[in-house]
């Protein structure tokens, strides 16, 4: 299989869809495995989420973390695909809502832009293989994704 | 003319030795104006800096702090050919203008829409920052650049 630039944006639009919907609840979370390599590597450039060095190593260590926030989930909408088919590479710009599972209310609203480098798998499949993360900044005193993260710890 | 892949990621490589060079010195920063669209859009996702409208207007940024330095290295370039959209990894340092030394490291992710001019050259209608958020307690940008301001 040949990653075009359409197959990249339609699969990656399609991500976007599956981490908001099933990515987050310990039921469906593994679904992600479709789109994550095992040895997947999210950098997030942020200290309080553990700064360039720290982030996940694996994949299982994503999901195990993506569902383990059982009070809130995040959903994640595209507003900019960057699509490099040369380097095999997207750079996702969008609005990022984190929502109480039980009122429905959005928590926590900001921008956030992450570079996701691609591979094919031995089966030929597209799979994500690094994501590097970073997020909006915003003023002092606004709440922020990790005070609900401690809240829900 | 056609814009390929190559050409970007080299008007690119260019950009970030003639901002260094020149963009933050009142006397040559005019050298950008070959590289940003004369509606450059400056939109920070960071609150506390400003978002500014004209290549004017950013250019009394660039020149609003000069006992510190910015020197950006760009380390990944992602080109969109077909959208004329690059968003460049980039490794900011920002040094003590007197004495070179560096007094914070860190990296911004940037997204620069592109357009071609009546000219038919290539210039940035928008540059779109995130940075990184470094620890509490680290000397930040602002730190620096604050030294510059009216007490």
């Amino acid at each position: 299989m040949k990653l075009t630039y359409d197959d990249i944006v339609k699969w990656m639009t399609e991500y976007f869809k599956v981490y908001s919907t099933y990515g987050q609840d310990a039921a469906t979370a593994d679904r992600m495995k479709d789109y994550f390599a095992p040895d997947l590597r999210f950098i997030p450039y942020i200290a309080g989420i553990g700064g360039p060095e720290g982030g996940f190593f694996s994949r299982d260590e994503f999901i195990h973390t993506a569902k383990s926030h059982s009070t809130w989930y995040e959903k994640l909408t595209p507003i900019n695909l960057t699509v490099d088919e040369r380097k095999k590479a997207v750079v996702a710009l969008f609005g990022m809502e984190v929502i109480d599972r039980k009122t429905g209310e959005v928590a926590v609203k900001k921008s956030a832009i992450a570079h996701y480098e691609l591979v094919l798998d031995e089966d030929n499949t597209i799979k994500i293989k690094t994501i590097r993360f970073f997020w909006e900044v915003l003023p002092p005193g606004v709440p922020e994704f990790y005070d609900l993260y401690e809240d829900d710890a | 003319m056609d814009i390929t892949y190559d050409i970007i990621v080299k008007y690119m490589k260019d950009y970030f030795e003639t901002f260094n060079k020149y963009g933050q010195d009142p006397k040559t920063i005019n050298r950008l104006d070959e590289y940003y669209a004369p509606d450059l859009e400056f939109n920070p996702y960071v609150a506390g800096i400003g978002h500014t409208t004209g290549r004017d207007e950013f250019y009394r940024v660039l020149l609003s702090h000069p006992s510190g330095y910015e020197k950006l290295t760009p380390e990944e370039i992602v080109v969109d050919e077909r959208r004329m959209i690059v968003v460049v990894l980039i490794k900011a340092e920002i040094s003590d203008s007197k004495t070179g030394e560096v007094l914070v490291t860190k990296r911004y992710f940037v997204l620069y829409p592109l357009v071609l001019d009546e000219n038919d050259t290539l210039k940035m209608k928008g540059i779109h920052l995130f940075w990184e958020v470094l620890p509490p307690g680290a000397m930040e940008i602002d730190d620096v650049f604050a030294r510059d301001r009216p007490h």
